[in-house]
Order: structure tokens, then sequence, then C-alpha cells
């Protein structure tokens, strides 16, 4: 199962997930040396929160804001659910 | 209290959840153009808060239309959704690689480059500038300002309008300013004012035309923001006839009470503000109907009772001189446009005299006297022939000598030119 969300425009990110064997991370970012950090704990928090695990999760970021962030994985994780 | 909190929060993002939506739809619709075409280029305002469709967004995306005029072959799409306006420019002549070092060096040197997004598409994906933007206000990278709040709203809001609106304002006053002297600067002219002479117009010259073009420049440059930012078009309206009444006081008391550009600051000022209603709201009327629907709102109640000259030459001949050609959107100028070709003196001629014989002159009637005269007179411009300069010298000998002259065929040769000039840069017809 795979949901995608988001786009490349500035400003915004584009986020993938995909079912996993376990729960893994990757992000890429043009402001990732300054927010990696900030960035990755958006996503644990938002995955925590709706109690998702074992899902594989790319975000590539343009320097969306947290919510921004947050707003799409959770899109992403409707999609990936819709998608069967 | 709680409560109201809860609503204000979800409607808070209710409209973040717009703006990303409408992202995305941006992005699916490049996709689709990325089918037709090897390159597309999106331009949208990098602008702070929820509303992203205030007017400084849509005024900063416009001036970057002309882009399309530096990409071969390309077409040109106007759009907005709650993220706001953009433009697609799309090409199958350009790869996008070299588009995009332009595009970056656009967003560096442009005075405006600063406060718009120029991301470059092909099938490959997408490409923003590498390297961080610094912050408008600040020495710091953008995003660490944003992520960390640093400056408030409205301190952002005002330097963008600040920038917009001087950016702006010259684009309008080297326009304006220029539009006024090709027609002023034209000789010999049947009785107008140039530079070398009076004409039938024992009571101005070329000096105080100056003066009289320099205090009515300000209030068209006002009607165009008033036009930006009034979004009722009747209240519109009343405040832009207000702004061309202080237009007249301000001319009248430059020349001393001298009517020099009285049916300018009408013609123009009806411009002017079309234009911006056009740009600062991406319409997709006719730039021409928007005109005619101004004027349309403005004479809605007109009767032709008064007792200026041009409701008497209604009364008596039914001409409704500039009144009725302004509520005919302007048929004569769109018909004059192809004419002037460039801004040379035959071409201005050429569509002065198209001018002189075909629209409905109100102060050439009053001059001529006569409907008889004033017919005649036409006949010798229908008869013409621009390119044997004994005969324009004689006529505008003629022209003089009978106390002739041509106001509203020379205002609407300055709307022309404005029109020809803005459009070459902005594109709307």
């Amino acid at each position: 199962m795979k949901g995608i969300a988001g786009s490349k425009e500035s400003n915004d990110c584009l986020i993938t997930i995909e079912t996993s064997e376990k729960t893994k991370i990757e992000i890429q970012s043009i402001v990732g040396a300054f927010f990696y950090e900030q960035i990755l704990k958006t996503i644990e928090d938002t995955l925590t929160e709706n109690r998702i695990k074992n899902v594989l999760v790319k975000i590539e970021d343009r320097g969306a804001l947290d919510y921004t962030i947050k707003s799409r994985l959770l899109t992403a994780i409707e999609r990936m659910k819709e998608d069967v | 209290m709680e409560h109201t909190w809860t609503v204000l929060e979800k409607s808070i993002m209710n409209i973040k959840d717009n703006i990303l939506n409408s992202r995305e739809e941006r992005a699916k619709l490049i996709n689709t153009y990325l089918l037709d075409y090897k390159t597309v280029i999106s331009v949208k305002a990098n602008m702070p808060g929820l509303d992203k469709n205030n007017q400084l967004s849509y005024l900063l995306v416009n001036a970057f239309s002309y882009l399309t005029n530096t990409i071969s072959n390309s077409k040109i799409d106007y759009r907005q959704n709650d993220d706001g306006p953009f433009l697609l420019i799309m090409t199958n002549d350009v790869d996008s690689q070299s588009v995009k070092n332009e595009m970056v060096e656009i967003e560096n040197s442009h005075e405006l480059g600063r406060l718009i997004d120029i991301d470059v598409y092909d099938k490959q994906g997408s490409f923003s500038r590498g390297g961080r933007r610094i912050c408008y206000l600040c020495d710091e990278y953008a995003i660490n300002c944003i992520k960390n709040n640093k400056h408030s709203f409205e301190e952002i809001i005002e330097f963008i309008r600040d920038k917009v609106y001087k950016y702006y304002q010259r684009i309008l006053w080297d326009n304006l300013d220029s539009s006024i002297m090709e027609e002023l600067a034209l000789d010999p002219k049947f009785g107008l004012v140039t530079p070398y002479s009076s004409g039938s117009h024992k009571d101005m010259n070329y000096e105080l035309m100056i003066k009289a073009k320099t205090a009515i420049i300000p209030f068209f440059i006002k009607m165009f923001f008033v036009t930006c930012e009034k979004k009722d078009v009747n209240d519109l309206l009343i405040e832009l006839k207000n702004i061309g009444i202080s237009a007249e006081t301000a001319m009248f008391l430059a020349t001393e009470g001298i009517n020099a550009y009285k049916g300018l600051i009408f013609n123009l000022g009806l411009v002017v503000s079309g234009i911006a209603y056009k740009i600062s709201r991406f319409s997709s009327e006719n730039i021409f109907e928007i005109f005619k629907k101004f004027a349309e709102i403005l004479f809605k109640e007109y009767k032709y009772r008064g007792h200026s000259y041009g409701d008497i030459a209604y009364q008596k001949y039914l001409i409704s001189g500039i009144k009725g050609e302004a509520l005919n959107g302007f048929k004569h100028v769109q018909e004059a446009l192809p004419i002037l070709k460039d801004f040379t003196w035959i071409s201005k001629i050429r569509a002065l005299v198209f001018y002189i014989t075909n629209i409905e002159d109100t102060s050439f009637l009053k001059r001529a006297g006569s409907i008889e005269s004033y017919l005649e007179v036409k006949k010798l411009f229908v008869d013409l022939d621009i390119f044997d300069m004994n005969q324009v010298n004689g006529l505008n000998q003629l022209c003089i000598e009978n106390n002739l002259s041509f106001g509203g065929s020379a205002d609407l040769l300055v709307v022309t030119v404005f029109l020809k000039k803005i459009n070459d840069l902005w594109q709307f017809f």
C-alpha cells in the first residue's frame, strides 16, 4: 500500500508513504542541514499521534513549514489506506 | 471561549488545507501540460499569510507576464486558486536546462525577483534554485525567519507593498509620460498644439501642455491603484470619478484655467483603470469589454441634458462624442491599434487622420461651427495623401486659418500609444 501527497514546488514537500517491514524515514531537504531534526520530529510525532507503524516515509522537502509537512503526511496516510 | 477558539482554529485549518490542495492541483495541471510541452515555467508570488489572493500577488505575478516574450513559441496561461494567482508558460522550443539559469538570474536581478518563485518543470521533474534565499527584511536565511516567526506579518506585507507599488508607479509614470509626449511632439498636427506651433489654440502652447501633463499624471497612477484595491465596481467608479475631478482641478491650477487635457483625463483614466482591473484580478473579460462596462456604469443615468457642448451636440445632431466612443468599448481605438504599427511620424499621423475621419469629435464640431462644414473638413482628411508633405502642410494651414482643431482625436491617439506600449509589456489583447 502506498500514498503520495504534496508537490516539489518551492515552500512545499512531496511525501511518499508505503508499508514496510519496519518504520523508516528518509529526508531529502534543501534546508536539511538546518532543519533535519525538526522535520524528523514532525514526521515521527504525526506517525505516533495516528498510531502508524511499519512504514517507509520519504520526504522531498522544498522548504515546507511544519504544518505543511504534517498536513501532507496526513493526506499521504489517507491515500495509503485507500490504496489497496 | 474555548469553543470560539476551536471554531477559529478549524476555519484556519480549512484555509490551510485549501491552499495545500490548490498546490497539488497546480502540480497536476503542470503535469498535464508536460504531456504536450517540453518545458513548463510557473511564476507565483512569494506571499506570506493565508490570503494568497490579495492584489499584491496579482500585481507581482503580472509583472512577469513579459517572460513569455523572451521564450520563443511559448504559450501563457493565467490562473488562480486558493494558493493565489500564477502564470504558466509552456514551450517546446526551449529545453528546461537552458531556461533554468535564466530564471534564476531573473529571480536574482529583477527588482521584484525576490518576491516571486519561478519553478521550471520538464518530464524529468522540477527545478528550483539551489541555495537558500535571504530574508526580505534581515540578513538571515528566509527559511530560518519563517520557521522561527521572526518578523510580523504586517511588517512583511508592508515591505512587499512598498516594492510592488514603487515598481508599478515607475512603469506607469514612464509610459503615461511618453505616450502623451508621442502625441504632443507630433508636428505638423492640423491645428493642434506642437513643440513649434500653438496651432488653432491661441491660449495654449507647448510649455503649457507640458505643465498640464505633469499635473495630471499622478492622478492616473492613483486611479490605477484604487482600481487594484477596490473590490466593488460601482463604488470603484464613484471613486474614479472623484479622482478625475481632482485631476481636472490640478490641471486648471497648473494652466491657470485653460482646458488642456480634460478629455484626456476621461479617456486615459478609463483606460488605465480598465487595465488595472484586468491585471489585478486576472479577469478573463476582454479589455475593451471592461472599458465598456466601466463607461456604462459611469453614464448609467446620463441624459445629455447639460449645457456642455457635448450635450448640445447630442441634442442637436445625436452626436455622442467621446461618451459614445467609450460606451462602444473604444471601437475606433481597436481599429486604430493595427494602424499604429510603431511610433514613427508616419504611423502616428496615419492613426490621427484615421481618428479625424472616423470618430465623432465634439470639440472639432464646436470649432467647425456647423455640421455641414464639419463633414466638409472630414472629407478633406479622407482625400488627404499623408505621403505628400505639400498636402499635409496645406491642410495644416487651412485648419489653423479656420481655427479648427481635433482634441478628441488627439486624446485617442494618446490612448492608442499607451495601450500599445502597455500591451507590449503585459499582453492583454
